[in-house]
């Protein structure tokens, strides 16, 4: 019952938050320098042509009225159609969706994997060469820009070993094969930055939990390194690392746009920054709407996840 | 007698008889990636660059115009005009046949006529010319105006946006103010729908049906011969890694690699660059006509002086291989390009243009606002325009945006001071600029003319009248008329010379066909195995 209530909660606060979303953006937007007319118009045209277009768009409406018809839409599931590919705003959206998946997921699973036990044996064996190396490896990477690691990996594991294609992607259903051979340099670029993150706050969560009064009864009680480490610190440092997990998909959300240009990934990083360059209106609300909303459930679900993973966090 | 094992020869044989249908199968693909995204699929609806590219993909002109700018009839068997210059009257070719498999009709013809007329700028013009648009029969329609033009033919073989293409009778009655939703052309390739990511890929496939005129091609005429199945366009915005995948021979040719890369290629085994962009692009110094200082002739003149084009090209296109000083408003190398009245451009002089500002009564404190843009081209010329400005003591504000920004604000008509602006920077098709009549860039007309708002009525006159011009000498004068007068009393913009960028593709792609106003072209192109090939 409890936990019903909570998740009810959960999820009203969830409408209200993407209600304000919605306002923002739209608000944004409106005030926001350019227009599409122009970009439809082009060069050679006159400026006449481009106020026709203007109100062939509807842009001269005044903002209530632009933003009440948007909302009515959206709250009908209706996101608009995308002014220069007239293109409904959802298939455009679901077009780019499986690279974007695609790359996030690998880049979670890939990231975590690496990132956690890496943490935890810097943790345990703080001060070591592993340590040390875990740290200089974190300078390195959180100072090199993310698109010249891209680069750097096009260079040598494309051109100069042909072990992987330049660029594109392959979608799973044409072969596991194909696809891993597409996303595993995108996955590289894109979890470099997560994996240091992500093994930063392991090794700092662990070394604490490693020092509480527990570990040392665990300890004296004959348990091997591993059985502590295993059963007794990471439960315990888990709820840090599963937030900077989580917080790691806003990071992701944020890194596909350079990866995606890098890698020429059709997603939706690419799609978001297309519609901003062209002002394609129907289009950034969809992105930004659906993009808020996916982000808004994964926090939910990592608050969630909190009461499983620590039963001391109440509901 | 020695028995040989016959197996491996009937393993040879079978495998090889087995391989000829894959082999004749083979579809021939070129990859090409570009920067340009497909903004709109209606390339009347917008004038812009993706939409125009596509529209020489996909569908066909009646009329056309040759690398030496003459017209030649293209979906035309032949075009008659009668005595008076009144009724023209034109005959399809026989065979042309829509993407859906149906004949193309006059009356497509006529109806796609005047969509495209309703939206461009020159075929408004004719249309106030215009009387009426008759179907004689299937293959026969005839224009009748109301008075002569001159340019009538010319203007439907006008090569640059917004082209006007043929389309079925039932897509051209879309309002010209909605775009269209069925993508059938008559052109040499088929837009592949269903393969469309936007933003990503397009994809075309060759027109079976297609009948290519007997006469070589030149520029957008003569015979369109489709020599490749299919052609891929992948928007690559990042061109790094489209030179890197040009390398990986994941693409075959890479349009507008910037200057930098031009080494790389031409040592990349394999790689090589062709110049397909014939008359390249012009680029333009925008000032506003309707504020202090360029509402003075002198200012104008002034700016001209600080110009110094052989600087700016080096700064855009680096090698002068690819690019070439015009002190010219019409495309260098065109008929209408001259030199007169741009004494200014040919040099550079910054004591006459501060003695210009001075006499004007310029305040040099007051801040000169240049619109900036997140474009190499423009970014380097705004920078060279104000550190020229400000080498005569003048103060700059160089306000920084990205282009769609700019090209908003630059409708701003409010002083400077107030959110509108003094000069902007931007660069067109010199294959769209060789004639003061088609490009809306020429307008003086005031208030409802281009952006800088230039205003003057001698120019405006001559403008109109250049299409009236019945010799090509009548109109050149017409031209030089209108070149002198605009640098007299301050023209809509300042060139600052013309330049092109070459593609870079796979020694395997041959056979292509230059464009004067850029566009890539895929009819004629050829792709082997290999160079050697």
């Amino acid at each position: 019952m409890a936990f019903a209530v909570f998740a009810a909660r959960r999820l009203a606060s969830m409408i209200w938050v993407m209600l304000f979303v919605a306002l923002f953006v739209f608000s944004l937007l409106y005030l926001a320098p350019g227009d599409a007319a122009t970009v439809i118009a082009g060069e050679d045209t006159s400026p006449e042509d481009v106020e026709r277009i203007r109100k062939g768009l509807g842009l001269d409406q005044p903002f209530h009225q632009q933003f009440l018809i948007w909302l009515g839409n959206i709250l009908q599931g209706d996101f608009g159609i995308s002014i220069f590919s007239n293109i409904p705003v959802l298939e455009l959206i679901g077009q780019r969706l499986d690279p974007t998946i695609s790359l996030t997921l690998t880049t979670i699973i890939f990231s975590t994997l690496v990132a956690v036990p890496f943490g935890v044996i810097a943790a345990w064996r703080s001060g070591s060469l592993i340590d040390r190396s875990l740290m200089l490896f974190s300078a390195i990477c959180f100072a090199m820009p993310a698109f010249v690691l891209g680069y750097c990996l096009i260079l040598l594991l494309s051109l100069q070993l042909d072990l992987f294609p330049v660029q594109g992607f392959v979608p799973i259903s044409d072969g596991i094969g194909p696809f891993l051979l597409a996303i595993t340099l995108p996955t590289l670029m894109l979890g470099t930055v997560y994996i240091v993150l992500i093994a930063r706050i392991t090794r700092a969560t662990v070394m604490d939990v490693l020092n509480e009064d527990y570990i040392r009864t665990a300890r004296s009680r004959g348990l091997s390194e591993r059985e502590v480490l295993i059963r007794h610190a990471l439960p315990n440092a888990a709820v840090p690392i599963v937030t900077v997990i989580g917080l790691g998909f806003a990071l992701i959300i944020g890194g596909v746009v350079i990866t995606e240009t890098v890698f020429n990934i059709p997603g939706i990083g690419r799609l978001t920054v297309d519609a901003i360059n062209k002002r394609d209106y129907p289009l950034i609300q969809g992105i930004i709407i659906l993009t808020s909303a996916v982000y808004v459930i994964i926090n939910t679900i990592i608050d969630i996840l909190y009461v499983y993973i620590d039963p001391r966090i109440r509901l | 007698m020695k028995f040989r094992n016959p197996l491996p020869t009937l393993a040879l044989t079978v495998s090889l008889v087995l391989s000829l249908p894959a082999l004749a199968l083979a579809e021939t693909t070129i990859r090409f990636a570009t920067g340009y995204d497909l903004e709109s699929i209606d390339p009347i609806w917008t004038t812009a660059g993706g939409a125009f590219r596509h529209g020489y993909m996909v569908y066909d002109t009646l009329l056309a115009k040759d690398a030496d700018g003459l017209t030649h009839p293209q979906m035309l068997e032949s075009y008659d005009i009668s005595d008076d210059s009144l009724t023209y009257t034109f005959t399809l070719r026989e065979g042309l046949l829509w993407h859906d498999g149906t004949p193309v009709t006059a009356e497509d013809c006529v109806a796609s006529i005047q969509r495209w007329g309703a939206r461009d700028g020159a075929g408004q013009v004719l249309m106030e010319y215009m009387s009426a648009m008759n179907t004689i029969d299937d293959k026969t329609f005839e224009m009748v105006l109301s008075e002569p033009f001159g340019a009538t033919i010319d203007t439907l073989a006008k090569g640059a946006a917004n082209v006007p293409f043929m389309m079925p009778k039932r897509v051209a009655e879309t309002s010209p103010d909605e775009q269209i939703t069925e993508y059938v052309g008559s052109g040499p390739f088929i837009f592949v729908e269903e393969e469309w990511v936007p933003g990503s890929k397009i994809v075309y496939r060759k027109n079976p049906n297609y009948v290519p005129r007997d006469e070589p091609a030149s520029d957008v005429a003569g015979g369109k011969h489709v020599h490749v199945d299919r052609v891929e366009w992948l928007i690559m915005p990042d061109q790094q890694t489209a030179l890197s995948a040009l390398m990986a021979g994941e693409v075959d040719i890479l349009e507008s690699p910037t200057i930098d890369m031009l080494p790389i290629v031409d040592q990349t085994e394999g790689l090589t660059t062709t110049q397909v962009n014939r008359d390249g692009w012009v680029g333009m110094v925008v000032p506003n006509h309707l504020h202090p200082p360029f509402d003075d002739p002198r200012a104008h003149e002034a700016l001209a002086w600080l110009i110094d084009q052989e600087v700016y090209l080096q700064a855009i296109a680096g090698n002068p291989e690819y690019s070439k000083p015009c002190a010219s408003l019409f495309a260098c190398g065109t008929p209408m390009s001259s030199d007169i009245g741009g004494e200014a451009l040919s040099g550079f002089d910054k004591e006459r243009a501060r003695e210009l500002f001075e006499e004007i009564g310029w305040d040099f404190d007051e801040p000169i606002v240049l619109l900036n843009a997140d474009d190499p081209a423009i970014n380097s010329s705004i920078l060279l325009t104000a550190q020229a400005l400000r080498s005569i003591g003048l103060t700059t504000d160089v306000q920084s945006m990205d282009w769609s920004t700019l090209a908003k604000r630059r409708t701003s008509t409010d002083a400077p001071e107030d959110g509108g602006w003094n000069i902007f920077i931007t660069y067109g098709s010199a294959g769209s600029r060789h004639n003061p009549f088609f490009n809306a860039s020429y307008s003086a007309a005031c208030a409802d003319g281009w952006f800088g708002w230039a205003c003057d009525e001698e120019l405006e006159t001559l403008r109109a009248a250049w299409p009236l011009g019945e010799t090509v000498e009548e109109r050149q004068e017409i031209a030089r008329a209108y070149q002198e007068r605009a640098f007299t009393v301050g023209s809509p913009w300042i060139p600052f010379g013309q330049w092109a960028e070459p593609v870079a593709h796979s020694e395997t792609v041959t056979d292509f066909v230059p464009i004067g106003t850029g566009v890539v072209v895929f009819w004629n192109m050829r792709k082997s195995e290999s160079a050697a090939d």
